[in-house]
């Protein structure tokens, strides 16, 4: 036996190495070119949007006769792109797979005969996923502000409102990775599963004025939104006509909560799973 | 972690810290005087004319997040019904759905609303809009902006009818039912409030001076430094509005300019100055202050956080501006809200007698 | 190093079974395995790789129990510091190279980085990896991936080493090289599971044998009966090579070679005597002379034939 310590690492340093393994594996995996076009999509529609207004200045929508400036904008984005679309579609795709893409791949053998905890692996994994997909999205954020914000608007009066969006992403990220990486590891088909919750049980109950709408991760979310929320679609006008919002802290202690009941739950299903790999 | 993986990493967070600290350049060099106003005042000063004889402004998130207002929300517990009401009607929250408010008068204004309050924040306009619409508002469309007209006149009805306009100042003559109450969305998430003629003089403003051109005024408006709500006005204007009796106008001192601006948290500081013709005006004028100061110290007598306030007050002349400066701390709220308490009448408790 | 005279059992298994839903993947398996290196042979699905998983804490016993090096292993993740896993299947971090991969393994050890560094050169230079260190896997032949899959299992230097299927796809000279690998390893008093379905692998490396098919141990121990059957029966190897035909001309003068025939860029030999002809066949790769051979492998339609003969008697 070697002079190698065989002193267990703790559960924080056995999911720090984990992340750090994982990182890579999930920034160059074969969903890259997904993840490349929902974080760089936006900055390419923004940047389009820039050089229309830039040779035809009315290009710009009306909003009530008004022209829409470039801060409205930008707020439209944030929640028709970011908000409704690229965090929740992070969230499934990336949550569900945190164990199922090594379970596929048959890596999962690597990292379950290693002498830390299971819990660990899917935190250090699902660490992985915040901390790429919070270098992927807050980035394009900013880039899509940048582009987007001068037109007709003021970068430096806009900019706590980046800062509440950003802060308001990376905790949507994180909520929606926990509860889709808790579907990931207890249930059987968790993609379909997360993309009926992600855009048929959230939206839907969302149009619907009772207490249902708590059991969404977007209920809270759209209450730290620092924009008003637009009216694109019939949708979103039902969605105003009932739309509530609770208070920022309730908001954020209930969505801080889910994170970590659901982080928990998912530690634990991968705990006491067995993975049968397929020969 | 890859060599590959640590660019990617390193390329992110220059991206995102180039970002932040060009945000943070921005914010801080368009609000060179404090956190809530840039160089040239919020962007609703291009709303405002250049010539108005008031210019007010609130930080409302500020203000309602301050310490003060908890601690006055937590000693006084107010019913939320009325505020609930308000925002089930109008969608409104005002804790949360307001940041900032811009208000103004304009010289001359005669009867009816003479200025306009605009309101930066997040509203429901086709809910706000509906419900006007259901108190007798009409909303009419003015150079493809709505505008919900309320009151006696509406511009359709005075057309109609051939009638004079009621605003018979030069620059409003010809603008049908200019003195009404209206609202308007003129931008996306701001809403402007007031006379008519005000809302759409402020749709028609693009190219007009506003009052960002007026030296004299922004002049003072920029000394108001760390203030979260702030009013100038020019006080020779105010008086000729008053149209007060000659022998009361001739006691006024002879004050140009006054302005006022607090600064809301723990409680309340501030300052009040006022710009006289002379520095023999000023003198005078800071002797009747410091009269009235005086006189308040003795009413405070013993109570000891009326006391800490009264001490706080400071008055001070420099060349033709008097200054006073105070400083209230929450704990006085307390005490003015015992006095206020004191004073009612006891209620007698409702019950079953007994016999 | 964990050495104790009375040389205790690395593996024990009381009534062990595990099913899959109405499949059963080991039936009722009572057992111990003793310290020292133990050959699992038993033809594909007949449960070696079901044993494997249970002993390696990857699956629960439906029923039963079962200690590894005196522990349960279920669930008790600190009994890895003493067991190195060498899995089946081709699975890897293709886009990592063999030194940044075992790295990144080590440090789940509990190690510094530079522990961790040091640990897998030395992992990877036992396997005659260590010019191919940086190299990505994904652009690994099917030996060097099965090598650094070994070296994978060793870099912590473990008491206990299990391998599942770890020869199938190496050419012949890493083929020895393993085998003498596995032997030294033994000979330094660890412990060694090794599983094939070809018996002259396991025959090279131990004569301590598990015998298994459906699910069930047929045989433990010393068993040369199990050698004699398997002379009976022609053994198929499949050999992948530079230049198969020159292979195949060189095979016709063998008289233990029973036929020939060719498969794309490939020779597939049926063998009276596989040892005589495994041993030609590695002095052939190590000479060159007959170009470069990429891999040989042995499918178990042979194995197959001698367990039914089993199971009959």
């Amino acid at each position: 036996m070697s002079d190698s310590p065989r002193t267990q690492p703790s559960f924080a340093a056995s999911a720090a190495r984990i992340f750090d393994l994982s990182l890579g594996q999930m920034l160059w995996s074969r969903r890259s070119v997904f993840l490349a076009l929902l974080a760089g999509g936006p900055v390419l529609l923004a940047v389009g949007i820039r050089s229309l207004v830039l040779i035809y200045p009315d290009a710009l929508p009306r909003v009530n006769g008004a022209l829409v400036g470039g801060g409205a904008l930008f707020g439209m984005m944030m929640w028709l792109l970011y908000i409704r679309f690229v965090i929740p579609v992070l969230g499934v795709f990336y949550g569900t797979a945190l164990i199922a893409d090594e379970v596929d791949d048959k890596t999962i053998t690597y990292l379950f005969t290693r002498p830390i905890p299971r819990g660990a692996v899917l935190v250090g994994k699902y660490l992985a996923y915040l901390g790429c997909t919070i270098l992927l999205v807050l980035p394009s954020v900013v880039l899509v502000y940048f582009a987007i914000v001068p037109v007709g608007g003021s970068v430096g009066e806009s900019f706590p409102a980046l800062l509440k969006d950003l802060g308001m992403l990376a905790i949507g990220l994180a909520a929606y990775g926990a509860v889709f990486a808790w579907v990931g590891a207890r249930l059987k088909r968790p993609l379909v599963i997360g993309l009926v919750f992600a855009f048929g049980w959230e939206p839907g109950v969302l149009l619907f004025p009772g207490y249902l709408k708590r059991l969404t991760v977007a209920y809270y979310l759209q209450a730290l939104v620092p924009h008003a929320m637009p009216d694109d679609s019939t949708v979103s006008v039902l969605m105003q006509v009932f739309h509530e919002v609770p208070p920022v802290a309730e908001s954020l202690a209930w969505l801080a909560a889910i994170t970590l009941v659901t982080l928990w739950a998912a530690g634990r299903a991968v705990e006491r799973r067995e993975y049968v790999l397929e020969q | 972690m890859t060599t590959k993986t640590r660019y990617f990493v390193i390329a992110s967070l220059l991206v995102l810290g180039v970002g932040m600290g060009s945000g943070l350049v921005a914010y801080y060099s368009s609000y060179p005087m404090s956190a809530f106003m840039r160089r040239g005042g919020p962007d609703e000063f291009k709303y405002v004319p250049a010539d108005v004889s008031v210019l007010a402004y609130a930080d409302v998130q500020d203000v309602m997040h301050s310490q003060l207002r908890q601690k006055l929300h937590d000693a006084v517990p107010m019913s939320e019904n009325g505020q609930r009401e308000f925002q089930d009607e109008t969608g409104i929250n005002i804790e949360t759905d307001i940041e900032h408010v811009v208000a103004f008068a304009e010289p001359g204004s005669t009867g009816g609303p003479g200025g306009m309050v605009l309101a930066r924040g997040t509203f429901d306009v086709p809910r706000i809009e509906a419900l006007m619409s259901e108190h007798g508002a009409r909303v009419e469309d003015y150079k493809g902006v709505h505008v919900i007209r309320v009151g006696a006149h509406n511009a359709m009805a005075d057309l109609h009818r051939g009638m004079a306009p009621s605003d018979t100042r030069p620059d409003r003559v010809g603008v049908p039912g200019a003195n009404d109450f209206a609202v308007s969305f003129i931008e996306p998430r701001l809403v402007a409030v007031g006379n008519a003629g005000l809302v759409r003089a402020a749709i028609d403003q693009k190219n007009s001076p506003n009052v960002t051109s007026n030296e004299e005024m922004m002049k003072i408006v920029r000394s108001l430094e760390g203030g979260n709500a702030w009013a100038v006005g020019r006080f020779d204007a105010i008086r000729k509005q008053a149209h007060l009796p000659a022998n009361m106008a001739s006691q006024i001192p002879p004050i140009t300019w006054f302005s006022i601006s607090s600064h809301v948290n723990g409680g309340i500081r501030g300052t009040v100055r006022a710009e006289t013709r002379d520095s023999e005006a000023a003198n005078n004028l800071r002797d009747v202050v410091g009269g009235f100061v005086a006189l308040a110290k003795l009413q405070a007598g013993s109570n000891p956080e009326l006391q800490g306030m009264m001490h706080s007050l400071d008055v001070s002349v420099a060349g033709n501006t008097v200054e006073l400066t105070f400083a209230i701390p929450a704990e006085a709220f307390n005490a003015l809200g015992a006095l206020g308490t004191t004073k009612k009448p006891a209620q007698k408790p409702v019950g079953p007698v007994g016999h | 190093m964990t050495t104790t005279a009375a040389a205790p059992d690395i593996v024990s298994a009381e009534h062990l079974s595990k099913w899959y839903g109405q499949v059963i993947g080991l039936n009722d398996v009572t057992l111990t395995v003793p310290s020292g290196i133990t050959g699992l042979l038993g033809p594909n699905g007949a449960g070696k790789s079901t044993f494997m998983k249970l002993i390696t804490g990857q699956l629960k016993p439906s029923k039963g129990g079962i200690t590894v090096l005196g522990e349960p292993i279920w669930r008790n993740p600190k009994l890895y510091f003493r067991i190195g896993f060498c899995p089946e299947q081709d699975a890897f971090y293709d886009r990592m190279t063999g030194l940044e991969w075992i790295t990144a393994l080590s440090r789940l050890n509990g190690v510094t980085d530079a522990e961790a560094d040091a640990m897998a050169r030395r992992a990877l230079d036992m396997v005659d990896l260590a010019d191919a260190a940086g190299k990505k896997i994904g652009a690994y032949s099917k030996g060097m991936r099965q090598r650094v899959k070994m070296a994978q299992a060793l870099a912590h230097d473990p008491d206990l080493l299990i391998l599942d299927e770890p020869l199938g796809g190496m050419d012949p000279i890493a083929r020895r090289k393993t085998i003498r690998l596995i032997k030294d390893w033994g000979r330094a008093g660890k412990s060694v599971i090794v599983s094939s379905h070809i018996l002259h692998e396991i025959e090279s490396m131990t004569s301590n044998i598990l015998l298994i098919n459906q699910g069930r141990i047929l045989a433990e121990g010393n068993v040369h009966q199990i050698r004699d059957l398997i002379d009976e029966h022609p053994h198929t190897v499949y050999i992948k090579a530079e230049q198969p035909r020159a292979l195949a001309r060189q095979f016709l003068a063998y008289d233990d070679v029973l036929s020939l025939k060719f498969e794309d860029d490939a020779v597939v030999v049926q063998t009276g005597r596989p040892d005589a002809f495994y041993a030609r066949l590695t002095e052939l790769a190590a000479s060159g002379e007959l170009g470069t051979i990429h891999e040989v492998t042995s499918p178990d339609d042979n194995l197959q034939a001698v367990f039914q003969y089993l199971v009959k008697a």
